[in-house]
């Protein structure tokens, strides 16, 4: 018991003496260890790069990701210029015969106007 | 869920102590410092989304892997200069390693200093293997219980058991012998 008793005043002494000595570190150490910690925080935060980190995406995966995305906006751009000239087709009151045969139209004209 | 308050209170809290851990066990401030900042760095990268109540373990585990790391490419790093030494040494037929300055040796004034302010537990734990030190440290020190000082050594219980008894033994026959 009384054995138990010294052991433990020892180790209370050592855990005393160790946080003085923790206590007492000087302002470089203090401001190093400042900046580690906040370096560590800023990680933590995320944002979309340290996202594609933690998935692990190749670039050249990214990459690809991209260029599909820059595809399939264009086609959908392309898709919807298409379908507001269907709008325009509609909307006129010229007859539907004329768009499906609008060269022959343009001709037409051009030759009238030659003539007069 | 990455909670930063909570962290940066966990990271203030332990990194004192962790400093003077790995202080310690390594004998160099510089690299004391960029072993704690790893185990920091590491500990938000792999454990960032983890309760505060396990950080503390798991903190220490990254740590002490660090510090094993450390120990392991520096006995590396002996092993080839001693080699490459040797090979010197054969052609100049002298012993350079005698020539070359030591970076730990310090000149009396400084040994003076450091009487002063290194506590003769600090230098007693210096002489300890390892694993003991570890051992009492985190045992002692940080109050983790055998089973999380476990984890954090990766070994097991029974071990720690036998590191902690050995250290707090050699410590206090080291100690009385300073004292006398």
């Amino acid at each position: 018991m009384n054995k138990k008793n010294t052991e433990e005043t020892f180790i209370q002494k050592a855990k005393e003496t160790l946080d003085k000595e923790a206590g007492k570190l000087d302002e470089k150490v203090l401001l190093r260890l400042k900046h580690s910690r906040y370096m560590a925080l800023e990680r933590g935060k995320g944002g979309i790069f340290n996202f594609l980190q933690k998935l692990q995406l190749p670039m050249a995966g990214l990459a690809t990701v991209m260029v599909l995305f820059f595809f399939a906006f264009f086609f959908k751009g392309e898709q919807q210029l298409s379908n507001i000239e269907d709008v325009e087709i509609l909307a006129t009151s010229d007859s539907p015969e004329l768009f499906i045969n609008l060269d022959f139209y343009a001709w037409l004209a051009e030759e009238n106007d030659d003539a007069g | 869920m990455y909670n930063r308050r909570a962290m940066e209170t966990f990271l203030a809290s332990v990194e004192k102590r962790a400093f003077k851990m790995a202080q310690i066990a390594t004998g160099s401030t510089d690299d004391a410092l960029d072993i704690v900042q790893d185990a920091m760095l590491g500990l938000v990268k792999q454990y960032g989304s983890k309760p505060v109540t396990q950080l503390k373990p798991l903190f220490f585990r990254i740590l002490t892997t660090r510090i094993k790391d450390w120990h392991r490419r520096k006995s590396v790093r002996n092993r080839w200069r001693l080699w490459l030494f040797s090979k010197k040494e054969e052609s100049l037929g002298c012993d350079p390693i005698e020539a070359l300055a030591d970076p730990d040796e310090n000149n009396p004034a400084d040994r003076l200093i450091i009487s002063d302010t290194r506590s003769a537990l600090e230098s007693a734990l210096k002489t300890l293997p390892f694993r003991q030190q570890q051992a009492f440290m985190l045992r002692a020190w940080e109050e983790l219980s055998v089973r999380k000082t476990a984890f954090a050594m990766k070994c097991s219980e029974g071990t720690v058991k036998t590191h902690y008894s050995r250290a707090v033994h050699g410590l206090r026959k080291l100690l009385e012998s300073h004292r006398s």
